[in-house]
């Protein structure tokens, strides 16, 4: 489906239509107005036309009866002459500028009623005007007027000035009328569009409050999310500018993981200068150089990088391991910032370097080994002890030495030589692990060799490298405990049935421990046993064989789940129980008991015929008794599929088998949901002449 | 968990600690004489009076400062105090000991946890060493005395 296009101008087209209307509104009540006040200008000229009708007409009459007086009394007659010239041109070209106005105003969409009246009252006006006008000009054109002539026109302008000047009022009365009719239609057409402008100006002022209110809200609530995202997340993020100072958005958790005393607007790097080692300062500084260079590529970037498992030394002096990961973050094609991200890895560091020295220590004592079998053990035996001995010699000068220079110096040498004796015969006999212990005990010396200025403190790191050969020598008698522990082995099973007793019940353990963990349960095992109790090497061997049964078919089969466990009530962890005892008479009593689900023949009737191990038939012809009774036989499990430790069905199957062949007895007791206990007796003939 | 040995410049911590202390109180620097490593329960010239923190942590243990009555009466001397007792000598080593126990605090950080130091009198008290290493006996010498420092701590 095509995406509808969206508008460039976004959230704001809403808004920018808006105001867009606004100005055109305003726009246009100017435009009015400039309209407006050419027609009021307009009106009023008419209005001032017709009035100055009345005026023309009264000059005109003044000026013929002037004339005629003139001419009766043979005065010079020339000025009323001119005036009767002016006041008829003058109402003449008034007339035209009126009719001009009024058709002016009726094409302008004015035709109103007292336009057309006024129109009407100009015509009349016209009308009446004619004749006298007809007669001035005719006066106006004799060369030298006499009384007759100005007598007739005299006449004519007592009889019609008087109207002329009534329809000259009646007209100024019309205009004004018109001119008044026509300012009230444009002041309502003004207030019109003032309050259209007014109506937009509120309608922007809410919209535009509640796009903002809308944006702040957005705003917050993006605000309130990087918060809780820079609050929760485990590794130290922030941004760093071109000029390498740290912004002030930043997850919690980087001041935590660098130092409390950061704060936003600090460099990064002369901070981290301050805080990594030495050997890496150059590499890190040419590191910063290429991060806002945006040629380099990202994968470019993760190559070059130097903070890698770095060791950091914050404030607090622990040592912490920590990955520092760049992105890039450009604003067109520039690198305006660099996204950071600290990753803590002491944890992994640690693990690593753990294992490493596992390792090491697991192929030293190999090496030992090795070594050791290579030789006489008579010389290997005197070698430790020589090396011991030349060890505590020289300790024993360590700590007599004279607290003068010359002293500390001849100690000195007299350490470097011993060692390197006892160096050299670790060498030959093959025990790596010393020889390097005393290579590094020497170049602790070889700085301190012909000084005379050795002070005590300098014997510090002497005895600090002797105790690493001690140490070295000490993992080497380790070895050869071990060996001879292994070679007396025999011996001790021959005669030592209390530590075999012991020994098995520490396997029962681990192997219990072992088979809950693999099966993600909690389980823990109480063995109990009377130390008085003296079992011959065939009824341990008995047990070597039953007890792993019986503690395995416990944790497999009988302790829940960690979860189930607990909504049934009960501690997460279960317990097994393994008990062997000697009762009155001589019997010996073994039972391991769980407090898990206990054994009910209608589950397991269930299971074996879900199993296929039985059909649904046979299964229900069974009686409890035969239904449990069939755990003891091979090839029946109450599991579908055999993993590494139940589902073949064999293991109690051999309980049976070796309890029969004993001559013992073996019984259960369950109670649902609450425990299943085996137990196995075997009567005092049976297990004391075994 | 850091897995990272007692070096030289862990133990110069205790060591510079106990220098400085004399000489900030007395106005000279104690020596050290010499560094070794304690075979039996107790240094050679070990004192009667004791300050020790208890160690835990990456690092587990002890450190144990001792000195010989005069040598403190000395100092008690000097700092200007008119008590000899008993209790005033052991007020010292245990202020000795604090010392050792806020120099420890910085260098070690968190991988070291401090209990608070305990000052007592006599030899009752063995170093008890452990497998993992044997402790360091560090014997200094302030103007004609000689005290003892005892580092016993080993990485778990």
């Amino acid at each position: 489906m095509r995406k509808p296009k969206a508008s460039k101008l976004g959230k704001y087209r809403d808004l920018v239509l808006a105001i867009t209307i606004f100005l055109f509104l305003d726009m246009g009540v100017l435009a009015f107005n400039y309209y407006t006040s050419r027609l009021i200008a307009a009106d009023t000229a008419r209005i001032n036309t017709a009035g100055e009708l009345r005026m023309y007409s009264q000059q005109l009459a003044k000026a013929v009866l002037t004339l005629n007086y003139e001419l009766a009394n043979q005065q010079p007659t020339q000025t009323s002459l001119a005036q009767i010239s002016e006041s008829h041109q003058a109402f003449s070209e008034a007339i035209e500028r009126l009719k001009s106005g009024l058709r002016e105003a009726a094409g302008e969409g004015f035709s109103t009623a007292a336009n057309s009246e006024a129109m009407e009252q100009l015509e009349e006006l016209e009308r009446t005007w004619a004749p006298l006008g007809r007669e001035a000009v005719t006066l106006l054109g004799m060369k030298e007027p006499g009384v007759n002539d100005v007598t007739s026109i005299a006449n004519l302008v007592f009889a019609r000035n008087v109207r002329l000047m009534q329809l000259a009022g009646d007209l100024t009365e019309t205009l004004e009328s018109s001119a008044l009719e026509r300012s009230s239609t444009l002041q309502t057409i003004q207030l019109i569009a003032i309050g259209l402008a007014f109506l937009n100006f509120i309608f922007i002022i809410f919209k535009f409050v509640r796009s903002l209110q809308a944006s702040d809200r957005i705003a917050e609530e993006a605000r309130r999310e990087t918060t809780r995202i820079l609050e929760t997340v485990q590794e130290g993020l922030f941004l760093v500018d071109r000029e390498g100072r740290i912004g002030h958005q930043h997850s919690q958790t980087l001041f935590d993981m660098l130092d409390k005393a950061l704060v936003p607007g600090d460099n990064v790097l002369a901070f981290l200068m301050e805080r990594i080692e030495e050997k890496h300062r150059e590499s890190v500084k040419d590191f910063f150089d290429v991060l806002f260079n945006k040629k380099v590529k990202p994968s470019l970037l993760k190559q070059l990088n130097p903070l890698q498992e770095i060791a950091f030394v914050p404030q607090d002096g622990k040592t912490r391991y920590l990955n520092f990961e760049f992105d890039q973050v450009k604003s067109g094609d520039q690198v305006e910032q660099l996204l950071v991200t600290v990753f803590d890895v002491t944890e992994k560091v640690t693990l690593a370097r753990d294992l490493a020295h596992a390792e090491q220590r697991v192929k030293t004592e190999v090496d030992a080994l090795l070594a050791l079998l290579d030789h006489d053990p008579a010389t290997v035996d005197s070698f430790l002890r020589g090396a011991e001995a030349r060890l505590a010699s020289i300790n024993s000068q360590l700590a007599s030495v004279r607290p003068e220079g010359p002293a500390y110096r001849k100690l000195v040498n007299v350490v470097a030589r011993d060692v390197h004796g006892v160096k050299g015969e670790a060498a030959a006999l093959g025990l790596r692990a010393i020889e390097m212990e005393i290579h590094k005990f020497e170049s602790t010396l070889a700085p301190l060799r012909n000084r005379d200025d050795l002070t005590g403190d300098d014997l510090i790191p002497v005895a600090v490298a002797m105790n690493d050969v001690h140490e070295a020598t000490a993992k080497v008698w380790q070895v050869i405990e071990r060996v001879q522990h292994y070679a007396n082995g025999e011996k001790r099973a021959a005669g030592d049935t209390d530590s075999e007793l012991r020994e098995l019940m520490s396997q029962i353990e681990h192997l219990t421990l072992r088979i809950a963990s693999d099966l993600n349960k909690k389980a823990k095992i109480e063995i109990a046993a009377p130390p008085e109790l003296k079992l011959p090497g065939s009824v341990l061997a008995f047990l070597r064989t039953t007890l792993p049964q019986l503690v395995r078919n416990a944790v497999v089969h009988g302790i829940e789940p960690a979860e189930e466990r607990q909504r049934q009530g009960k501690p997460q962890e279960g317990t097994i129980s393994c008990m062997i005892t000697c009762d009155a008479e001589g019997t010996l009593l073994i039972s391991v008991q769980d407090d898990g689900y206990g054994l009910s023949p209608q589950a397991l009737r269930q299971t074996f015929a879900e199993n296929g191990t039985l059909s649904a038939e046979e299964a229900a012809s069974l009686s409890d008794e035969q239904i449990v009774a069939k755990i003891f036989q091979p090839g029946f499990s109450a599991i579908a599929e055999p993993g590494i430790h139940a589902g073949r069905g064999d293991g109690l199957a051999l309980v049976h088998d070796m309890i029969s062949r004993w001559g013992g007895t073996l019984k259960i007791s369950s109670r649902p949901n609450t425990y299943t206990r085996f137990s196995l007796q075997l009567d005092k003939e049976a297990w004391q002449c075994a | 968990m850091t897995c990272r040995e007692l070096g030289p410049e862990d133990i110069s911590i205790f060591s510079d600690a106990i220098c400085e202390y004399f000489e900030t109180t007395s106005g000279e620097k104690a020596q050290v004489r010499s560094a070794y490593l304690l075979e039996g329960d107790y240094p050679e010239n070990w004192n009667d009076f004791h300050g020790i923190i208890p160690v835990h942590g990456d690092f587990t243990g002890t450190v144990c400062f001792s000195a010989p009555k005069q040598l403190l009466t000395h100092v008690l001397m000097l700092m200007g105090d008119s008590s000899y007792s008993d209790a005033a000598h052991l007020d010292l080593v245990g202020e000795i000991a604090n010392t050792l126990s806020g120099r420890a605090r910085k260098h070690f950080g968190e991988m070291m946890k401090i209990s608070p130091p305990v000052a007592f009198l006599g030899k009752h008290e063995k170093i008890k060493t452990s497998r993992a290493g044997r402790p360091y006996a560090i014997p200094f010498t302030w103007r004609t005395y000689e005290a003892g420092l005892v580092v016993n701590l080993c990485t778990l």
